[in-house]
């Protein structure tokens, strides 16, 4: 379970610097902007700028392969099973009974896998560069309820400790004797409820000795909490989110207003 | 013309043509500001009433939510099984979606099975699907919470299944217009829903005797399944828009991961609540 859970590095880039709020609303405008342009070139720069800002934030190389070994796999396969089942357009480059495969299609697929590609990795620019305290903090300024952000990030700070609690049971089981990778899916499947009850009732337990904690230490005793950290909107910011909200609204209004195929 | 069909006419063409995945996203957008809308304005009362205790959920709530929801990505993360065919990806996330409807309760299924499963999609570098799953995870949460703990539901439980199966698969399906292979969409969205409902409630009472699950908890696993299966399908054609071919592959694995997370998740449902009696007092 290596690499288990943050994707967040540490560096100092302009995006690690910028407020989160403004990192949310970016990525928000650009997957919205992916869905607007509708031909395959806009939809390359895109790409191509999204990778740039990945790139500009240092990304390390191992993560940013991790994460897009899923998204290049999908892209492949909607472009191998776009023309098959859209047999519109024409001139038609092969026909196999009802199936027929044409020129158009094919453009049509690979823009859509595109389209995808932007989708998916647009994400990375906030997850690289925030840290998930940065993040939940920037959700509750947003106006997210301050106990709804508390279970978030309740949530979040336990999921390693449940990945080695689950990693450690197995290990116990299998001493045990337990079989868990032979016979069929679901022999398989089925084996896993000797590991799943005991990590139940087990986190059942800590949800019960953390209610105690937040007790003690007086959750929810006063309404008007103070933070250590305040967020900060810096001219900066100001000026990257003008620049982002004109990213989107001037190709919307090209694209809605004025009529212009982009 | 009469008021309806153009009503209807109109839907199709903003909702349903080539400008469909952005009337989706303007949408959802509105939904989003006007829940920020209504979040703020409640924030902004509660700041009013400066210095007065706090009007949070109790620390019982907070604990138990994030827990499940850390569990739940916990589970898909650690399960994970890539699968070959269609290189998408088996887990046994689905487990802990229905151990958490059946055994606490829908608000925790829909809730936390949905962020959870989303959170698992985000880290395993699959964020694409983090909207889609949040949607389809939480309403299956939510249906099989709701239907597998109808009390001594034997009775009138399937026949309300059955309706509630066919009313969601009616709505799922009326409104796509388009032809494949010369057969009408929704014919084949209307079937594929009907199929992945009975396939997994008759595999469920084929088991009944073996895993001894009472007929309400098989009812909402097949509805939730359903649900979830549907979901998606529908998610990644218009959401996404990634061709017919490829929503379709995902169909089987779906199905399989619902029966095979139905059954453990039933099984562990049962298991927990003999191991840790606490559960069954909620």
């Amino acid at each position: 379970m290596a690499g288990f859970v943050d994707l967040y590095t540490e560096a100092d880039t302009f995006l690690h610097r910028m407020d989160p709020r403004v990192k949310i609303i970016a990525v928000l405008l650009l997957s919205l902007l992916a869905f607007i342009l509708s031909s395959l070139s806009y939809l390359l720069i895109l790409l191509a700028f999204i990778f740039l800002l990945l790139f500009l934030a240092r990304a390390s190389f191992s993560r940013t392969t991790f994460a897009l070994k899923f998204v290049l796999r999908f892209m492949v396969l909607i472009i191998v099973l776009w023309p098959i089942f859209d047999p519109s357009g024409s001139p038609a480059l092969a026909s196999l009974g009802p199936i027929k495969i044409t020129e158009p299609a094919i453009w049509r697929g690979v823009t859509s896998a595109t389209r995808v590609g932007c989708l998916a990795t647009v994400w990375y620019i906030l997850m690289f560069t925030t840290s998930q305290r940065d993040l939940i903090r920037a959700l509750v300024k947003m106006g997210l309820r301050f106990d709804f952000g508390l279970t978030l990030a309740i949530s979040l700070r336990f999921l390693p400790t449940f990945g080695a609690l689950i990693d450690s049971i197995k290990d116990a089981q299998r001493a045990r004797g337990l079989e868990l990778s032979k016979g069929g899916l679901l022999k398989r499947s089925r084996n896993y409820v000797a590991i799943l009850v005991p990590t139940i009732v087990s986190a059942l337990r800590t949800a019960d000795m953390l209610s105690l904690a937040l007790q003690s230490r007086a959750y929810g005793a006063r309404s008007d909490r103070t933070y250590l950290r305040d967020l900060k909107m810096r001219a900066s910011d100001g000026v990257a989110l003008g620049m982002l909200v004109a990213a989107f609204v001037l190709p919307a209004l090209a694209k809605y207003v004025f009529n212009i195929e982009i | 013309m009469s008021l309806g069909e153009e009503l209807g006419q109109t839907f199709r063409d903003v909702f349903l043509s080539k400008t469909a995945p952005l009337a989706w996203s303007l949408v959802l957008l509105l939904v989003v500001l006007v829940v920020y809308y209504l979040y703020s304005r409640a924030s902004e009362r509660r700041r009013l009433g400066a210095g007065a205790p706090a009007n949070f959920v109790s620390p019982k709530t907070v604990a138990l939510y994030g827990i499940l929801t850390a569990l739940t990505a916990a589970v898909t993360y650690a399960s994970y099984l890539p699968f070959s065919p269609t290189k998408g990806y088996f887990n046994l996330g689905e487990t802990m979606v229905f151990f958490s409807a059946l055994a606490i309760g829908w608000r925790e299924g829909a809730i936390c099975g949905g962020i959870g499963s989303a959170a698992a999609d985000i880290l395993l570098g699959s964020g694409i699907y983090a909207p889609i799953t949040a949607l389809a995870k939480g309403a299956e949460g939510f249906v099989a919470g709701i239907l597998g703990r109808l009390k001594g539901g034997t009775h009138w439980g399937p026949v309300l299944g059955i309706v509630l199966g066919l009313l969601l698969a009616v709505a799922a399906s009326w409104p796509l217009p388009g032809k494949v292979w010369g057969v009408d969409e929704w014919l084949i969205l209307l079937f594929l829903f009907l199929a992945v409902w009975a396939a997994v409630f008759i595999v469920f009472q084929k088991w009944k005797g073996l895993l001894s699950i009472a007929t309400p908890i098989i009812l909402g696993i097949a509805a939730g399944g359903a649900v979830m299966v549907v979901s998606y399908f529908m998610g990644e054609y218009f959401l996404l828009n990634v061709g017919l071919g490829k929503a379709l592959a995902e169909v089987p694995i779906n199905v399989a991961q619902v029966v095979i997370g139905g059954t453990i998740g039933g099984l562990l449902s049962f298991y927990v609540k003999r191991s840790y009696p606490a559960l069954a007092s909620r």
